[in-house]
């Protein structure tokens, strides 16, 4: 079903919306979801828990982009829960990802306090946009979803070591882009 | 700045990136010898589907032609002459044995009515009505099944159609022919049949019909993970899918339906007549029955679990 239909039916306050929902997007959102998460169970809730969240804002929101919008959901409460059992679960392909970026961020802890998260949301947004396409994607794909370097390589068609390369290669420029706007 | 603050900004990123992130094109730059091996693979299967066409060739009523043998999972086990038990009434010329167990279904129907109705200008096209004379020359059969589950009621019993034809060549724009088969619950205010029940759902089925390939008002589905799968029924590749439909009141609390009800629709091609089964509430053995009472109208079926 498109998703213009099935964001009619979520207007139309009609249950179906849901299960058309899960039908198109639920494997899409639990793979996402189990990036940051070990337990199945877990994944479950956060899934079911992003499908209610999409119950409430839709309407009166109207998402451009409807998995866009909905993976947004899975990933921030996916997040929570991983922030949640941090302490016990340390190997998940979230965590790996995030520790590749270690290096390029402030080791101090008063840029939280200067910085809204938003604020550096829309400067990482500014960067990306100095990135083209491809290396865009390469780099969402693996700190937003934390795809593996595998997944990404048979997504864009390159070599593992080309991937590996490539995002070496975005993070010090990420590194020098902050450092520029005194973000570091 | 820890990770997990700069994964908070991440998750606050515009949904554009996300959505450039998964709509990014999964276009792989093969190397050379990687566009060699699929050469070299390809024709390999090449080779083995023109053995395995050839080696298969000789057997009868196994497989269909058009379809990879592995498609086919439904045959007739076994043609019998059946005798006639009582003179006078016509009676099948053959009994096919069918495994149910063998038939491809395949699920996650995504079922949506396409109720939108084509406009004809009338500065363009005339429309013609076809009675069952027309009809059945047109079509070069009578298209009306041959068998139908007890209680069903045909809505359109004379199988008549209002066929769209362009001035301007006389060519046939539309020709899709529409017989339902429903049970009759009563009759609404206006003395039209009432087709559903105290769940508002129908129970029989519609046969559309079209050598335009024109079904609307029908059911389309895609398959959305896996490829369609055909089934051999009676010498004719026959795709069927199905659904668990939900039907109301839904509970306020859990959104739960108050219940699922069958929903199956059959398509397949005969004589360049592309034909669609729609059948809601029926058993999956009464869809094949009718299938088979339209592809070949004497024959007796034998079901096998």
């Amino acid at each position: 079903m498109p998703d213009e239909e099935i964001i009619a039916l979520f207007f139309a306050r009609s249950e179906q919306a849901l299960q058309e929902l899960d039908r198109k997007y639920g494997s899409l959102c639990r793979q996402l979801s189990s990036r940051f998460l070990c337990d199945q169970r877990d994944v479950e809730e956060c899934v079911s828990d992003a499908y209610l969240g999409l119950w409430n804002a839709v309407p009166p929101a109207k998402p451009d982009s409807l998995r866009a919008f909905l993976c947004k959901i899975v990933r921030n409460l996916s997040l929570k829960r991983y922030e949640g059992n941090h302490a016990a679960k340390r190997d998940r392909a979230h965590e790996v990802a995030m520790e590749e970026l270690q290096e390029c961020l402030p080791s101090s802890h008063y840029v939280e306090i200067q910085l809204e998260s938003k604020e550096l949301a829309r400067t990482l947004e500014a960067f990306l946009d100095t990135l083209d396409r491809e290396n865009r994607v390469i780099f969402l794909r693996r700190y937003w979803f934390s795809d593996s370097y595998g997944d990404i390589a048979r997504l864009t068609g390159l070599s593992e070591k080309n991937v590996s390369v490539r995002l070496t290669r975005t993070r010090k420029q990420l590194r020098q882009y902050l450092q520029e706007r005194e973000v570091f | 700045m820890n990770t997990s603050f700069f994964s908070s900004a991440l998750s606050q990123l515009d949904e554009k990136y996300i959505e450039e992130a998964l709509s990014y094109p999964r276009t792989a730059k093969h190397h050379w010898w990687v566009k060699l091996g699929a050469a070299a693979c390809f024709a390999l299967v090449f080779t083995t589907v023109l053995f395995l066409s050839s080696s298969r060739s000789g057997q009868s009523g196994v497989t269909s032609p058009g379809l990879p043998p592995a498609v086919i999972t439904t045959t007739p086990v076994s043609v019998e002459n059946s005798p006639s038990e009582t003179p006078g009434e016509p009676q099948p010329s053959e009994t096919i044995h069918i495994d149910l167990g063998n038939i491809v279904v395949n699920r996650n129907l995504d079922a949506m009515p396409d109720a939108a109705r084509i406009y004809y200008d009338p500065e363009l096209y005339d429309e013609v009505l076809w009675d069952q004379e027309d009809v059945i020359g047109y079509y070069g059969r009578d298209l009306i099944p041959s068998w139908v589950p007890d209680g069903l009621t045909a809505l359109n019993p004379e199988a008549v159609l209002r066929a769209q034809i362009r001035k301007e060549d006389g060519t046939v724009a539309e020709d899709t022919l529409h017989l339902s088969f429903y049970q009759v619950y009563g009759t609404w205010d206006d003395g039209s049949p009432r087709l559903i029940d105290e769940n508002t759902v129908r129970h029989g089925f519609t046969l559309s019909a079209s050598k335009v390939g024109l079904f609307n008002c029908g059911i389309v589905y895609v398959r959305l993970e896996d490829a369609v799968k055909a089934s051999d029924i009676a010498g004719t590749p026959v795709t069927i899918g199905y659904r668990a439909m939900p039907y109301g009141p839904y509970d306020p609390e859990t959104h739960e339906p108050a219940g699922y009800y069958d929903l199956y629709v059959a398509e397949f091609t005969l004589n360049d007549i592309k034909l669609q089964v729609v059948a809601e509430q029926m058993e999956l053995e009464d869809v094949i029955k009718v299938v088979v009472s339209i592809i070949q109208p004497n024959l007796e079926i034998v079901f096998e679990q």
